[in-house]
């Protein structure tokens, strides 16, 4: 490592990158371009968005989107306090005026009016209507909306509307490769290499069986999750059953048959 | 000396049987769903199924293959091939059943890092895999060490079997497997008829491969006479079969079509010509009556049948255009082979006017008042000049521009639960091919159950608001794809749809992969927001050329995958009630549902596609 990466890292949350996406994300800063990362849960989205901003030194503001959020929330409201009314800015708001990065985590899962907020902001307006207030903010140079969005198959009634998508210079993340997410995982964790590397092992067989036996992937995070708590002196079994196989399958049958491999992964003499 | 040997090894067999301990037998029906996933778990090849291992002759000498066929005493040894995983149907080799399960987990992990790498040298191939399988699951080691010094044990004491020097080097690369051993020895003196089975490796002699070699060979050495006579033969047990030909098990025996087909499966020689194909298919039939001795009562009926049962051209269905071509993936070569399909837009020759059962349409009206309701998506619309519920926000709202001293006061202050109004097509895609005609009771065929379900799934979407398209596949090889297309997305509901689908008749195969594409181009037209396809079948892909087995299953889900991409969902509802691997494999495991009883289709279809697009 030279001293120039060593002072970059230094403070920034570690990031592992998997492949252009650093360089992506800065040009897509730099030239005022909207983002829209895509990819499985836990595969290292929300913690490259993390390190980005923190590298760019720019104030982020995460909004994780559920089925119940509206445009409001992210724009602001007005609120009664102490019978006065005041207005309250939303994060979207918010990094707008700041000049930061908003994060839309699970864009897919919002209200559908939260797009008349989205549009004018993520083409070459840059703008942010606010009707409650009667405001029209036009965005600095130095803000940037990121959004992010898992295409799985189970999104039936839930995909992104070609309206919305087209407005985005998108990044396709995946699991990393087997080399990159054992340094993720002995970076994260500090857990030996020869564990290490049998999680990762063990992670990428079970990943194979997506849509097959399981209908989800092993995350990043889980198997972080799992090093985490070998690293406290779990036994590595229980921990593999704590935080790998069980979140995967609710079928007893199938945790039974994935823990005998487990076993016969990690239970070395 | 050959006789000599053919003895020994005869006491062997006869011995290896003996030597099961019965009372800890473990059977692989009961854990085979596990085996299956620890397979996989360990890296094993996604698309293979688990099949019990043929029962054996253990290639050895011919003199003594009858009376092994005439005993039940046979080994059953795991081994892997193209299409499918064998394990032997039980485990007794050990008097413990824990070590007999543990004989089956490390099995599964065997076959799933087997490298037949030299493909002549099953010792050294054996050795590599065990060192390779200790070596990426350590924690299999002790298990390994348990297994392998028992197993051993048990061979020191039989007492037929001679502590010859090639014994002993099979016993001591079982308790410590040493490839550099291996490469010293000289195979030709070595050879795997003349060693006792050891159940812990592969089978040096993968079923799938040899056996049907072996048979291809002898057949095709027989004079052209001597294939006429054995066709008459076929021919005159056909006419035998007729007589009692629905059975409580296969119902038609056109079901059997398929089980023909599973056997071609195992025939490993390149069939990319289509004339060679059929040559070959119809080897595979006549093989049959040997195979079922080893498995069952497979006959080659099905196949004849079928062949009967060709309508000739004046009777066939219409065909309305010079057919639409279509690219089919080869899995072999990884490539898509451009316009490598055609299919034909079909129309019944006759369309007759048919009433469905009173009972049904009294199914179809409830339904449909059902769907009126259950389809449409609720959502609570915000800030309504009334509804059940108060809408907090604008009160809060309201209260604020009160305090602000605005005049103009929002009256819309509640919340209401109304239907959503969504933008989706779906198209409804059913198998027609023969084995659509076989029955599932006493009164009705696989084929009524899709009509019926075609009718009150088509009632039952005229009620909504959903854009919604009916067609109907089967096929004859590549160049005669049948689509039917029995209603059209812009076209109503309404009586000719309903006598169309009355007027459907089952025939040939199912070339799933160019249905599918067809059916994804039709829905890519569509503008709508999300579109799902949704296929009804019945089983596998099949067709007559080299459609079937591997290759069909492999240009199914890649003709699934293109759906994808083009924003459409595939989900495939099967009565196919055998545990097969192959649903998951082609449409993921949360794309595909399995009817248990082909009756409660009809009424189940409706209701799976409400909750499907909830
Ligand atoms: N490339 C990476 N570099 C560093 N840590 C990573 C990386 N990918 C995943 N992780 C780890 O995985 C965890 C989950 O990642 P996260 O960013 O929350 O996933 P996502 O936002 O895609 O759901 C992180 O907390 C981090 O520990
Ligand atoms: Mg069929």
């Amino acid at each position: 490592m030279d001293a120039k990466t060593m002072i970059e890292t230094s403070d920034i949350p570690m990031y592992v990158p998997q492949h252009n996406e650093v360089d992506v994300f800065q040009m897509a800063f730099e030239n005022q371009l909207p983002l829209m990362l895509k990819g499985p849960t836990g595969c290292g989205k929300t913690r490259f968005v993390t390190h980005m901003a923190e590298k760019l030194g720019r104030p982020l503001y995460t909004v994780a989107c559920h089925d119940d959020l509206t445009a409001a929330d992210l724009v602001g409201r007005y609120l009664i306090e102490g019978g006065q009314t005041v207005w309250r800015d939303g994060p979207l708001t918010r990094a707008v005026r700041e000049g930061g990065i908003c994060y839309l985590d699970e864009v897919v899962e919002a209200r559908k009016d939260t797009t008349v907020v989205i549009h004018p902001l993520s083409d070459d307006r840059r703008q942010l209507p606010i009707d409650r207030t009667g405001e029209l903010l036009q965005a600095p140079d130095d803000f940037m909306l990121v959004i992010s969005y898992n295409p799985g198959y189970q999104n039936l009634l839930k995909g992104l509307k070609p309206s919305t998508r087209q407005r985005f210079v998108s990044l396709t993340f995946d699991y990393p490769k087997s080399e990159t997410e054992q340094s993720i995982i002995s970076k994260e964790t500090g857990v030996d290499d020869f564990t290490v590397r049998q999680l990762v092992d063990l992670s990428n067989a079970l990943r194979r069986l997506k849509d097959h036996d399981l209908e989800e992937s092993v995350s990043t995070r889980l198997i972080v999750y799992t090093a985490t708590l070998i690293k406290a002196g779990m036994d590595p079994i229980q921990a593999c059953r704590a935080a790998l196989i069980e979140p995967l399958s609710d079928d007893e049958e199938v945790v039974k048959a994935l823990m005998e491999v487990v076993v016969a992964k990690l239970d070395v003499e | 000396m050959e006789e000599y040997v053919g003895q020994i090894w005869h006491k062997y067999i006869t011995k290896a049987a003996s030597l099961e301990f019965a009372e800890a037998k473990v059977e692989l029906n009961d854990i085979r769903h596990t085996l299956a996933i620890q397979f996989r778990a360990f890296g094993g090849d996604l698309a293979l199924e688990l099949k019990d291992a043929l029962n054996k002759d253990w290639e050895g000498k011919r003199s003594f293959l009858s009376k092994l066929a005439s005993s039940q005493q046979k080994m059953e040894l795991a081994s892997v091939g193209i299409n499918n995983l064998y394990l032997p149907k039980h485990i007794a080799i050990f008097p413990d059943k824990e070590l007999n399960k543990k004989t089956y987990l490390w099995l599964s992990a065997l076959l799933a890092s087997y490298e037949n790498s030299t493909g002549t040298n099953w010792l050294e191939d054996n050795v590599k895999s065990v060192n390779k399988t200790l070596s990426l699951f350590p924690g299999l080691r002790r298990t390994y060490r348990v297994l392998s010094q028992e197993h051993v044990k048990l061979r020191s004491k039989i007492k037929t079997l001679k502590q010859t020097e090639d014994e002993l080097i099979i016993q001591r690369l079982l308790l410590s497997p040493d490839i550099s051993e291996v490469s010293d020895l000289n195979l030709d003196s070595f050879n795997p008829k003349d060693i006792f089975p050891v159940p812990l490796w592969c089978d040096p002699f993968p079923a799938e491969a040899t056996r049907i070699e072996k048979k291809l060979k002898d057949t095709q050495t027989e004079s052209d006479i001597a294939k006429h006579e054995k066709a008459k033969k076929v021919d005159l047990r056909k006419k035998g079969e007729h007589v009692d030909d629905i059975d409580e098990k296969d119902g038609l025996m056109a079901f059997r079509l398929d089980s023909v087909f599973s056997w071609t499966e195992y025939i490993p020689v390149d069939r990319t010509a289509d004339e060679e194909n059929e040559d070959q298919a119809a080897l595979a039939a006549e093989d049959i009556d040997q195979i079922s001795v080893v498995r069952g009562s497979e006959t080659t009926a099905g196949k004849l049948k079928f062949d009967l049962d060709l309508p000739g051209s004046d009777q066939d269905d219409i065909t309305i255009n010079e057919g639409i071509k279509l690219p089919e993936w080869d899995y072999r070569k990884s490539a898509l082979q451009k316009d490598f399909c055609r299919l034909h837009t079909m129309q019944p020759r006759k369309v007759e006017k048919h009433e469905f059962s009173p009972k049904l349409r009294e199914k179809a009206k409830r339904l449909k008042a059902q769907f009126e309701f259950l389809v449409m998506q609720k959502q609570w619309l915000k800030g309504q000049p009334d509804g059940s519920e108060i809408d907090l926000e604008r009160f809060i709202l309201r209260q604020a521009d009160e305090l602000n001293g605005q005049v103009k006061q929002d009256s819309n202050l509640y919340l209401e639960l109304r239907q959503n109004s969504r933008s989706l097509s779906c198209l409804l895609l059913a198998d027609l091919s023969l084995s659509t005609d076989s029955y599932v009771n006493n009164e009705s065929k696989i084929i009524d159950m899709i009509k019926d379900s075609l009718y009150l799934f088509s009632e039952s979407l005229s009620a909504t608001q959903d854009r919604f398209a009916i067609g109907g596949f089967s096929s004859k090889r590549r160049d005669m794809v049948r689509y039917y297309p029995i209603k059209s997305f812009d076209e109503k509901q309404s009586k000719t749809t309903l006598d169309k689908i009355s007027s459907l008749t089952p025939g040939y195969y199912t070339r799933m992969g160019a249905a599918i594409r067809h059916a994804a181009n039709q829905l890519e037209k569509e503008s709508t927001e999300t579109k799902l396809l949704l296929l009804l079948s019945d089983g596998k892909p099949n067709d007559i050329d080299l459609y079937e087995g591997r290759y069909g299953i492999e240009d199914t889900k890649h003709a699934v995958r293109e759906a994808f991409t083009k924003g459409i969902r595939v989900f495939c509802v099967t009565i196919d009630d055998e545990d097969n691997n192959y649903l998951p494999y082609i449409f993921g495991s949360a794309n595909y549902i399995k009817i248990k009883r082909a009756t409660e289709l009809p009424e189940k279809l409706p209701k799976l596609y409400s909750l499907l697009t909830k």
